[in-house]
């Protein structure tokens, strides 16, 4: 199933068929996923790279925080060419899609085969998503979440959702690499 | 190297800065020299477990503590030869 | 006496051929265009499309299919087409495609095909500046075929084929003139001309390629002579894999890093051509990895039922470079060029006869034959100093039983060399540098990663200089006895009052000069050094040699 790990985030795109993350912060993403990777096994990834993209080595050691050790499933997709048929060849499992846009080209049928399904799915990317506009229009139920690095850790910054409106989740760094605790503290009051 | 996955090399190279820069804060003798007899055998502790799945990290301490055992035991060696010395 | 085919270009309603000795012959023909359409017919109210074929073919997965050839009277037509239609079939190239069916061959005679190399003029014309080889100069270097002068004035050459840099080209009169700055491939003119006849394809078309382009078009005849669609790319998906899968599977050469020091009376062992001759022996390709299981692995399995493209087109070239590399050592290392590109385009995300899974399959089995090849080693009582990707260092007795052993076991040729001594490096941190090593082969030394491209000429001197010395040695012990200071001194001396061509030091083709606010660009002239920057690099890379030795 997949999940974050953060259980305020969770419970707020618990509904929805599609979440983007997205930052500019490529080290801070770079983590997030393969947490999520991690904690959401059973599960079935897409990398969108020619090279790099996955650290199993960073995987396993999410693996042992959540003591997870249920299977990870990737294939690999080296050219925008590659992408629509790789997801579609995913069938109808819940999917992380890592770098979805990252040759930034092939929008049309990269999206259409993400729509195609009705799974759900976590895409992570790479790119400043507010300026470079969404990609799905408001017919999908589709969340998108900004990742920032803020002065004391990070924080979530809910740019689109169908459940709530625009509100930051600080987080710290730490937490990053962690169990996050079911109390979401004051933040429970405020949605 | 491999195509998806960092280099490996390049992983345990930095697992050793990581521990480099703790040790130039602790500003020990012992653990800088400890650091460089871990610097001279991590490449060989690299070679022998090529073909298991070991995380750098992992890598890095287990040449540690391989520093640690041969320190040891020339202080044992020494130890002893003084000590048969003496009852000579 | 027939002249040969230099090289060919398309024109309305044929080709124009240029000969050797400075002859032209223009020959009649259409143009064959292969598409995918299903309306044709449409495609002739272009006037230049003279009339189509329905052919079948068959896809890369080996279903039929249906391709129309159109043949047109000229390339205007062809580019026309290739906007608004699914155009296949482009490599090896349309212009290509035409001289074979002609039964014309780019470097071999007109009418007759012997296989000697062709007897042609090249040249090779370089202006130099006073920081050596540039665009423009007063003094030119003037190659023709293995005789090298130097011209005080603008020389007036006349050659077959021609290499000329920059405003050289301006003094030469040739039909086939290669303009050194545009090239992208690492080998000579006559190279180039290597690669043109194997890959039947005219000069002009790979003068200024990557070697993907002659390296693929060789796979291409291939599969066009057995009649397979080649489009221009291949979706493909991956297999669906556990990530502890692609973990194994993920990785490059072995290596098993070296102790440094200095080694006596040891033996370099090399895999000839390791990575194309596991791919020829267990017949590698796209359509072969994990289609049946003749050959089952703990990784992926191999179908042997067909010979595979890339296995088919490496084998020849695998002899060929063999065969060459007795008669020319030139025209040898163009083959070994595509030799050693044609391992990684197997893995090339574009690369059209490979995936992924053949690229994992032949590291995996190079590395299982290093393994192997260190384990016999060790069974006939030498010892592994040091081992790479495809070659390995021991020392020992029993070399030529050992060469013998591991040739059968493995079925791959082997080539091996005795080294007086070898010297393994550190890097900065201590660790051993496996890429960096000295040795001496009986008076001729072998110095990798030692003197780098981008040093300054002073330094690369002392460098040549050091190892002259070493040269003279014979052992490890001998080594150690070497003293290097005086020269240094000399050196040291010499980069105080040096020549202005000392001081350059070449980025990236470009060459520099450190002055006293910065690096500045050689071209613009000489305008002083900053002395202390030259003085300290030697002193740096003198502390290193001395080092090294000290090693021993």
């Amino acid at each position: 199933m997949l999940t974050t790990g953060f259980p305020f985030l969770d419970e707020i795109i618990k509904r929805d068929d599609i979440v983007e993350f997205f930052s500019t912060d490529y080290d801070l993403l770079r983590i997030f996923y393969h947490r999520v990777i991690a904690i959401s096994a059973p599960v079935y990834v897409v990398v969108v790279s020619e090279r790099g993209g996955l650290d199993p080595y960073l995987i396993g050691r999410f693996q042992n925080v959540f003591d997870n050790h249920a299977e990870v499933y990737i294939r690999r997709a080296f050219k925008a060419e590659d992408v629509p048929i790789t997801i579609d060849s995913m069938g109808d499992n819940d999917l992380i899609v890592i770098d979805p846009y990252h040759h930034r080209k092939n929008y049309t049928k990269i999206v259409s085969s993400l729509r195609k399904v009705r799974s759900r799915k976590f895409l992570f990317s790479f790119m400043d998503r507010e300026r470079e506009g969404s990609i799905f229009g408001s017919h999908t139920s589709h969340s998108m979440i900004k990742l920032v690095k803020s002065a004391r850790g990070f924080k979530f910054v809910i740019a689109k959702s169908v459940t709530s409106r625009e509100i930051e989740i600080p987080s710290y760094l730490l937490d990053l690499y962690s169990k996050v605790s079911d109390d979401g503290g004051l933040l429970k009051y405020m949605v | 190297m491999g195509r998806t996955q960092p280099s490996y090399t390049m992983a345990v190279n930095r697992e050793l800065e990581k521990l480099e820069r703790i040790i130039e804060r602790l500003h020990s003798p012992t653990l800088s020299l400890l650091l460089e007899r871990v610097k001279e055998k991590v490449r060989y502790t690299q070679s022998a477990s090529y073909d298991e799945l070991i995380d750098p990290y992992n890598l890095v301490y287990f040449t540690l503590i391989w520093a640690l055992a041969e320190e040891c035991e020339k202080w044992r060696s020494t130890y002893l030869t003084l000590i048969r010395s003496k009852e000579e | 006496m027939e002249e040969y085919v230099l090289d060919a270009y398309p024109v309305k309603g044929g080709v124009k051929l240029f000969l050797s000795n400075f002859k032209e012959k223009i020959i009649r023909t259409t143009f064959p265009v292969y598409a995918i359409t299903d309306n044709p017919d449409v495609v002739l109210q272009h006037p230049e499309v003279k009339y189509y074929e329905e052919e079948k073919w068959k896809t890369l997965n080996g279903k039929e299919a249906k391709v129309y050839r159109f043949e047109v009277e000229s390339f205007d037509a062809y580019y026309y087409m290739r906007k608004r239609l699914n155009v296949v079939n482009e490599t090896p190239t349309v212009l290509s495609q035409t001289l074979y069916r002609l039964g014309i061959k780019p470097f071999r005679r007109l009418n007759s095909s012997d296989d000697e190399f062709p007897k042609v003029t090249i040249a090779k014309v370089v202006p130099l500046d006073w920081y050596g080889e540039s665009l423009k100069g007063k003094v030119f270097e003037v190659k023709i075929n293995n005789e090298v002068r130097r011209f005080y004035e603008k020389p007036e050459v006349e050659a077959d084929i021609t290499e000329c840099l920059g405003e050289a080209c301006n003094y030469v009169k040739s039909n086939v003139k290669i303009r050194i700055e545009k090239k992208r491939s690492p080998v000579s003119a006559k190279g180039l001309i290597e690669w043109s006849l194997i890959s039947l394809t005219p000069l002009h078309e790979i003068a200024y390629a990557t070697i993907g382009k002659v390296l693929t078009t060789n796979e291409a005849w291939v599969a066009f002579k057995r009649r397979i669609i080649i489009p221009k790319i291949v979706p493909r998906v991956e297999k669906l894999r556990r990530l502890e899968n692609i973990m194994m599977a993920d990785k490059g050469g072995l290596i098993l890093f070296p102790q440094p020091g200095c080694y006596d009376n040891v033996y370099q062992v090399d895999f000839s051509s390791m990575y194309p001759s596991l791919i020829v022996k267990y017949n590698i390709s796209a359509e072969t990895v994990d289609a049946c299981d003749d050959i089952k692995t703990e990784l992926h399995s191999i179908c042997l039922r067909e010979k595979g493209i890339i296995p088919e087109a490496l084998e020849w070239l695998i002899k060929r470079k063999s065969e060459l590399k007795r008669i020319d050592k030139e025209r040898a290392e163009a083959i070994k060029w595509i030799l050693v590109a044609s391992f990684g385009y197997l893995g090339y995300r574009n690369s059209l006869f490979g995936k992924i899974e053949a690229y994992e399959m032949v590291t995996y089995l190079a590395r299982k034959t290093l393994r192997r090849t260190m384990e016999i080693a060790e069974e006939m009582g030498l010892k592994v100093l040091h081992s790479i990707i495809d070659s390995l260092v021991v020392k020992g007795d029993n070399i030529d039983k050992f060469i013998e052993r591991v040739e059968k076991e493995t079925g791959l040729r082997l080539d091996h060399k005795r080294y007086n001594w070898i010297i393994f490096t550190t890097t900065k941190n201590d660790t051993p540098y496996p890429t960096r090593y000295i040795a001496n082969m009986n008076g001729e030394i072998i110095a990798k990663g030692l003197i780098r491209e981008n040093m300054p000429n002073i330094v690369k001197s002392f460098l040549k200089d050091v190892l002259r010395g070493l040269s003279l040695t014979r052992t490890c012990s001998d080594v150690k006895k070497v003293r290097i200071r005086d020269l240094y001194e000399k050196y040291r001396k010499r980069t105080i009052n040096g020549e202005p061509i000392d001081y350059v030091i070449w980025i990236k083709g470009v060459p520099y000069v450190r002055g006293i606010k910065g690096f500045y660009d050689a071209r613009l002239g000489y305008m002083g050094r900053d002395v202390n920057y030259y003085i300290n690099y030697l002193r740096r890379v003198y502390d290193d040699v001395e080092e090294v030795i000290s090693r021993c």
